[in-house]
Order: C-alpha cells, then structure tokens, then sequence
C-alpha cells in the first residue's frame, strides 16, 4: 500500500497557496497547546477524554487518579461514569454508601453480596436502579427486601442468591411486585404460590432453595398455572413434585419453559414412568433425563438435528433480534449456568452420566455468553468439576477422559474463534479482587498446568492467565511462577494474536513480573506474517524497526520511521536485529539524519560500523553473520579533472593557485577540479575552466588519466587531464581559489622549472603536445544506453575507424 | 481504478505543514467531515487544524488511513494494529493524540488512547499518577483528608 500522505512546507511551497491557515494560527498562538513538550498539561485534557479515561478503569485505580488533582476529583464524580457498580469485592457498610452517594444519581446496575450489604444500598440514594444483584444474601429479611423494593420502583431485574433465602415470605415478595411494576426477572425469591400473581409484567421468574421451606408444591403449581405473564420457571435443585411439575406443564397458559435440573423427585418418577412429563402442550421441560440442547433447539424453527449443540452459538450469532427471544435465551444462560456450578460444587451422585453426555458440554458453550456473570459461572463450574482435588492438584481422569471429545470440540471451536476464552480471561482482570471467584484461582491454575492433550494449548494459556490474574492480590508468591508457566505454554502456541490478547490484561496488571519470567526473544505470528517482538508490548515496544530489502537481501531501515527517542530506538532495534537474524538475513543500513544523531550511540552499541556520512546523514552498516562482511566498501576513489585549454595564438590557459604548498607557489599550473556527484568528466572538466578562469570552452578529448593513492580522505584519486578548445577569451578570475589566471605561450608553459623538474607534468604536456601534432589520439565521448542497467552514460573511447585515424585537431 | 481520480483534501498543520491526504481518511475525522459537508463543495480542499501540530497531525493521519480501509482488514488485524499503534507513541505524544482526537473527533483514536492511558495509570498510588504525569497536588490538607476518607471503601 502507498502512503498517500504528502509532506510540504511552507517554505517550499510559498505561503499564498495556504491563506486560510495564517490567521488560524496568530489569532491563536497563546493557547497552541501543543507546541512545546513543556506545554504538556495532563489536567488540560478535555473533560469528556478524562471521563472517557475514567471509564478505563477500575474502581480502585479510579480512586487513584480522582485524588491526584481537584479537577479530576471533580470529573470522577460524573454521573455516566457511574452506570454501573460492583461492590461485590467490598465490604458495604452504610458510611460507603452514604460515601458513594453523590456519585450514584444515574446508577443503573448493582451488584453486592451479602445481606448487610443489601441494607446499606438504600444509602446509596440510587433511584433509577434497574438491576440489582445481591451475592450471599441468605440472611436477607423481608424489610430489607421490602424496602429495596421501595426506594426503587424502576427496577426490571432482581437477582437474589444463590443461596436460598429462608427468611423472605411471600408478603415482601408481594410488595416487590406492588412496587415495582417493571420487573421483568424475579431470580431466587422463594415466593408463595399467591404473591407471583401480582407479578403484571411477563415476568422469568424462579425459584430456588425450596428444599426446607414449607411451600406446598401442589397448591404452588395450582396458583403458579393461573398466572398471566409467567413465561419461564425455574425449580432446578428442588424437590419439587412430579404431580406439580406436570400440572404446571398440562394447564398453565402462559409458561412456556420449565426448568427442573437436580430434582430427585422428578428423576425418579422419571425411571419408574419415561412418559410421565409427556403431556406437556409445546412446552419445554428442561431436566437431566431429557436433551438439554435438543430442548432449547426446538425454541427455534431453523435449527436441524445436526446443529443442535451450537444452539446457543448460532443465536448469539444472529443479526436480527427478537426482545422476547432474547429475554428467554438470555434466562436460559443465566439459570442453566447457576445450576450447573450448583451441581458442580455439590457434586452430587450418579451424575456421571449426564456430565458426560451434555454437561459438560452446556458448560462449555455457555462459558462463551455475552452475559459476565454467565461467563464466570460456566468456566468456573468447568474448573470446579474437573479439578477434584485442590490440594493435590488432582484432575478427574474420567471426567476430562471421558468427555474428550467434547473438549477437543470445544478447544477446536476456540482456535476458530480464540477471543471467546481470551475474553473470559482478560475478564479475569475486573474481577481480579473480587472474592466470590477468587477460590476458582487455584483450580485455574492446576488445569492450566495439566498435561492433558485434549486440552488446547490455547485454552491452557487462557486458563493459566486467569489463574495468574485471580492470584495477583492472593499469592504473590506465586505470581511468577504463573507468569513463567505461562510464558512456556505462550512458547508452543502458534496463535500470537490470541496471546496477545489473553496475555494483554496480565501484562498491564503487573509488567515486572512477566518481565522477569520471559526470556528476551521474539515471537513471530505465523497467521499474518506480522511480527510481534514481545507479547508483553505494554512493558517494552514490542515491534520490528520499519524496513525494505535492497536487491541483495540486505535491509535497509527506513530512517523516516524511527521511534521517537533514543531509548525506544535501543530496544526496537535490539529486538529487530535478533529478529533480522532469524529470518537469515544478514546485512542491514541503518542512515541517520542529521537530525537524529542521538541514536549513533545508541546503534554503534549495538555493533553497528561507519560506513559513510554525507552532510544531511550518516550511513552506518551491520553484519549479522560472523562471516567476513560482504557488504560493498564506501566509494574509493574521488574524480578529478585537469583541463588543458589551448587557443590559436598557442597559448594555454593557467591559474595560480591560492592556497597551495610553498614548493610550488607562484607556479603556474593548469586549472583542475572535482568532478562533482551526477555529474559527467567533460562537463565537469568545461565546469571548473570556467569557475576558475571564466572562459567558456568545448571538451574535446580526455587525453590521458592518472591514478593516484591515499589522497584526500585517504581515498585513491584519478585525474582525467581533458583537452578543451576555448569558446571565449576574456578572463575573469574567480577569487576564492585563484589567485591569478593568464595566457601563458606555450613555450614559456614548459620552461617553467615546476614542469620541466616533473616526470608527469612533463609527460603530460608531451602528451598534450603530440596531441596537438596529432601523432597521438585521445579519448572523446560517447553517450549511449545500456541494456545491461538501461542507465545512459558516456563511453572514453579512441575512434578506430580507419577514415577517422587522423585525430581532429585543434 | 484507473481513471479514477481520488478526491483529495488538504490539512494545514497549526505550525503550517500542509497534509494531502484522501477525502475519505480525512473523514475519520467527525469535524473534518463537518467541515467538508458546511463548505458544500467539494473543491474546499485547505482545512487548517488548529492547536494540532504537524508531528501529531501525521500520527493521526496514519491511524485514520488504517482505519479509513479497516473494510479491508479482518477485524482482529485492526485490533492488532490498533494495539502496535498506540503502543509506539510515548506519553507526550499519547497527550497529543487525545487532545487532536478530541478536538478533531475522532472517536476511537479517543477511545484508544484513553485505553492505553489507563494502562499506565493501572495499580498506581495518587502519588505514582501525579509523578507519571506531572501533576501538582492542589488539594488542601484538609481537602485530602475528606477524599481518603471517601475512597476507603475502595481500598479495604
């Protein structure tokens, strides 16, 4: 791809093509914020990219940065910053709250855990709450619950549990109803049959933890039918009754799901009776005897047999959406997901065969929700039940054995689509304080670290970063051995990309640490060709210096790309270097501008030599091979001309030097010169005659040419002596490098001691002579194109045609 | 594409370097497309940039190349040059990038540099941040007081 981008000055370009950018800048010069590093004023950002920042950042690294400065104390407080809240991690008192107050005006999302916790949630004075979330809530009363209800009547979803929550009565669960008339999901409220009438909205409502509690699950199913908007049940994890359950399934109206996983009652009715749930009019009975997937594929028309498994993929999929569905889906996600960690964590007996058949399957597909919660629960659950023994770090052989296709699927599914678990990962991140999850870290860890070939390599990176994610607070000493294990499981696996980003919420949270476990070499993405130096790019600048390849494999870095300061500019190119050198190549040049002269240290450090230097740049070279270098030599010679003009009164034309060595002083020489860069030997030669003497001429011939050795620069030196025939007669000295310029006859040329005491000069003016007898021919010149560069030059030759062996002369 | 010809803008540094760049990657920019839309014609090729030097300006200008073919691109490939981009700019110029993306609205170089802000300010104490970035503790004593106090939740 070209880069269309144009640089020009106004300098070059003249400032009449730009007329509307002049007043822009004086009207504004003061307030050029960016002009100067020093105009560098972090507080000076714009309120909306601070709060954008602020939105970045966890609650706790949000508190950091509010109480550096009064302003963005003042922007931390805004209220769409504010939208959402997790208090799970904390202890919230009523003083928190109170604390948390100014802030939560637009609070829209809360999740705490414990019951005193819920109590202190009315301090937060948050009244537009629409969802609630309280964790380990079990001791929650029905004031508290009634209040909750109160002070926010726009709630849609509460989410109550997981545990059962015994001291709530079907009263509160009435005012919650009265309340909050916009509720859509009602999650773990043990409600009476009566108090779920109220409900007016459609309402995925469900129960859970009834074990003990006194609900008559015949009357229950009687009223729960009757109810309006009840669309989806859950009783999962209860023992609730057959003759309920088909009740509810035979005669209510609206209900369209039930879900009934671990009801014992239910599985046994079920061996004794396979049809006693068949009487269920289009509705959907999810229970460990049935086909979960096939169940929730009948949801949808356009899932076949085949893809039944995937249900949950293709839906997540979908384009188009349908609230009604999604609400369902979602439901599904949520209660499948609680349930199966549930069971996970109980591990109840005789459910091998369930685990084998779908749930570990339900687990893994519901690990890649959207919904963060489902998330957590479904790859924590994983973790729970194949990790039998914490302390051992035991793995169930049978489980992760038996279920092997399922997660070589899953882990197939993931090389397909890596960023599902990356993300579960990196989610790892915003919850790393969160201590409901954090007993999952060590069984991350033993998983990650199970030599089980099943288990793709990606998805151990995944799991061993959420381990080393969740350990950061808990195990310090851990850490880098997290880090190191997970540096050689990064080793074998080919999808970079994915590391990168699975390692990107690690690398930030603790960079020194990685650092410390990584050896310093770089990896190279096989998927696109591009290379990423570091997986770690937040801790050193994790690329290849910008380069082509010259005709003969060697590179050659493009000085217009170099990273901006010297420090940068030492690790790229260490890192590109190591790089280079895997790829094979073997000679690099490096040209740096004049105006980055900085980074000569810094590259001669690196091994890098001299090779030559022009006034805007230095070209500097390296050989990576230890071979002998093979890269060609700065140029070894410079070209010079001498220019023998002779008129028709034989005289020739001389200069007299200015500065030039006392032997020769006052001598009178022929004019010479450099020939310049681009520029052609008779040109050159017609050049200098004319800038020393002001005497225009014609080139007639090179006449003979001389090398010498270890000149200026200690470079070789050739001396073209031209004959040129004068155009013009008048001469005027050029006084910088001339003293003095005449006719001088030839006769007097000659006798001059300079000349006459010289074997070349004298040689030289014989040659000239014999020129001019026309015993001797020169060299003229020639333009032609070659094919072998199709350059056009200038061919030094002698004619050789016989009608042209008498020389022209002058 | 042969024969047809790209439609090209002129942007104007505020220190006066002129940018010819394609229409369609000067419009990554919210403002310049305003800007372009306001004129009416096409043929407004010279926009100045205020307050948004010529070192930013080619740093911006490069983002919104990549991102003016990001349909060309997989998804993940932007993403992965999104990430090298930004990691390739020091805290200077991180500074100028968000103030040029916010005065050129340009949303998601916005939201990438406020990404990689944040994960330099990730873990740090007030006292960390304030060094990082040079800033002057204006609080009063008892000022701070009242902050630590309002911040202890966070930190239990």
């Amino acid at each position: 791809m070209s880069r269309r981008v144009r640089r020009r000055t106004n300098l070059s370009d003249g400032d009449d093509k730009c007329p509307i950018i002049l007043p822009s800048v004086s009207a504004s010069p003061g307030d050029d914020a960016t002009v100067t590093s020093s105009s560098v004023h972090w507080t000076s950002l714009p309120d909306d990219t601070v709060v954008q920042l602020f939105s970045c950042l966890s609650y706790r690294d949000r508190a950091s940065l509010s109480s550096t400065c009064r302003s963005w104390h003042h922007l931390s407080a805004s209220p769409c910053l504010w939208t959402s809240l997790d208090l799970r991690a904390h202890r919230c008192g009523p003083e928190t709250a109170v604390a948390l107050a100014n802030r939560c005006v637009a609070l829209r999302r809360l999740r705490f855990r414990g019951a005193d916790s819920a109590a202190s949630v009315i301090h937060l004075h948050a009244r537009d709450l629409r969802e609630i979330s309280g964790d380990g809530c079990r001791d929650i009363t029905d004031a508290t619950l009634s209040v909750l209800a109160a002070r926010h009547e726009a709630l849609e979803s509460l989410q109550i549990g997981p545990d059962p929550c015994e001291r709530i009565t079907s009263d509160a669960v009435r005012h919650v109803a009265l309340c909050c008339s916009g509720l859509r999901r009602l999650h773990g409220c043990p409600a009476s049959a009566r108090s779920m009438v109220m409900l007016s909205t459609p309402s995925l409502g469900t129960a859970l933890g009834w074990k003990r509690s006194r609900l008559k699950w015949s009357s229950a199913a009687v009223s729960w039918s009757k109810l309006p908007n009840l669309v989806g049940l859950d009783v999962s994890r209860t023992d609730a009754s057959p003759g309920a359950v088909s009740r509810l399934l035979s005669s209510s109206k609206s209900l369209k799901a039930l879900c009934a996983l671990n009801c014992a009652a239910l599985e046994e009715e079920w061996n004794h009776n396979a049809s006693a749930f068949s009487n269920k009019k289009d509705k959907l009975l999810v229970a460990l005897f049935t086909d979960v997937f096939k169940g929730i594929a009948s949801i949808f028309a356009d899932i076949t047999a085949s893809n039944e498994r995937a249900v949950f993929r293709e839906w997540r999929g979908w384009t188009t959406r349908d609230k009604g569905l999604d609400d369902m889906m979602e439901w599904f996600e949520w209660v499948l997901s609680q349930c199966l960690l549930r069971m996970a964590e109980t591990n109840p007996v005789g459910m091998d065969e369930f685990w084998l058949k779908q749930g570990t399957a339900l687990l893994l597909s519901l690990a890649r929700s959207a919904q963060e919660d489902v998330q957590e629960k479904a790859a924590t659950g994983l973790a729970t039940f194949v990790v039998i023994d914490d302390e051992n770090a035991t793995v169930d052989p049978a489980r992760t054995g038996g279920s092997d296709e399922g997660w070589r699927g899953y882990s197939l599914n993931l090389s397909a689509a890596p960023g599902a678990l990356a993300n579960l990962a990196a989610h790892g991140d915003s919850n790393s304080n969160n201590a409901a999850v954090g007993q999952g870290a060590s069984r991350w860890w033993i998983m990650a670290n199970t030599r089980k070939p099943a288990f793709d390599l990606s998805f151990k990176v995944a799991l061993a970063s959420k381990a080393y994610v969740q350990m950061l607070p808990k195990a310090p000493s851990r850490r880098r051995e997290a880090a190191g294990a997970l540096w050689g499981l990064c080793q074998f696996l080919k999808l970079i990309g994915f590391l990168l980003k699975a390692s990107y919420s690690v690398a930030n949270t603790s960079s020194e640490d990685i650092d410390a476990a990584v050896p310093i070499k770089p990896l190279r993405s096989k998927i696109n060709g591009n290379i990423f130096a570091y997986p770690w790019a937040s801790s050193r600048k994790g690329y290849v210096l910008d380069a082509s390849e010259d005709t003969y494999g060697g590179i050659v870095i493009n000085p217009d790309k170099l990273p901006r300061n010297a420090y940068a500019f030492a690790s790229v190119l260490h890192v590109s270097l190591s790089q280079w050198k895997l790829e094979g190549k073997k000679g690099v040049w490096l040209k740096l501008p004049l105006e980055r002269s900085e980074l000569v240290p810094v590259a001669v450090k690196e091994g890098f030599k001299y090779h030559h230097a022009e006034e805007s740049y230095v070209m500097l070279t390296y050989w990576i091979p230890g071979e002998p270098c093979m890269l060609p030599a700065n140029a070894s010679h410079q070209v010079g001309i001498g220019g023998f003009v002779i008129n028709e009164k034989k005289e020739v034309l001389v200069v007299q030097e200015k500065n030039c060595p006392s032997t020769s002083a006052g001598a009178w020489k022929l004019p010479t010169g450099f020939v310049l860069e681009s520029e052609d030997i008779f040109t050159g030669a017609v050049r200098e005659v004319k800038e020393e003497t002001g005497i225009d001429t014609e080139f007639v011939e090179v006449v003979a040419f001389r090398q010498t050795h270890q000149v200026a620069f200690e470079k070789s030196d050739l001396l073209f002596i031209c004959m040129l025939r004068p155009l013009s007669s008048q001469i005027e000295v050029d006084g910088l490098e001339i003293q003095a310029a005449k006719w001088i006859p030839l006769a007097e040329f000659i006798e001059q001691p300079c000349i006459q005491d010289d074997n070349m000069f004298k040689k030289i003016i014989d040659i000239c002579m014999a020129r001019l007898g026309k015993r001797y021919c020169g060299l003229s010149a020639h333009h032609l194109i070659s094919n072998f560069d199709g350059k056009i030059s200038t061919l030094y030759y002698n004619v050789v045609e016989p009608q042209d062996l008498n020389c022209q002369g002058v | 594409m042969v024969g047809v010809k790209k439609k090209m803008v002129t942007l104007v540094s505020s220190d006066g370097v002129e940018f010819v760049v394609e229409k369609r990657v000067a419009e990554q920019s919210l403002f310049i497309k305003n800007a372009l839309n306001e004129g009416g014609v096409e043929e407004k090729v010279m926009i100045p940039i205020p307050k948004v030097t010529s070192d930013t300006l080619s740093s911006v200008l490069e983002y919104c190349e990549k991102h003016a073919s990001a349909t060309e691109f997989q998804e993940n490939e932007i993403e992965e040059w999104d990430k090298e981009y930004i990691e390739k700019a020091d805290l200077d110029l991180l500074y100028y990038l968000l103030q040029a993306s916010y005065s050129m609205s340009i949303m998601g170089l916005m939201e990438l540099g406020a990404k990689k802000v944040a994960s330099l300010i990730r873990g740090k104490s007030p006292q960390e941040i304030r060094e990082l970035f040079n800033i002057k503790n204006d609080f009063t004593p008892e000022q701070e007081e009242e902050i630590r106090r309002e911040m202890q939740w966070n930190y239990e």
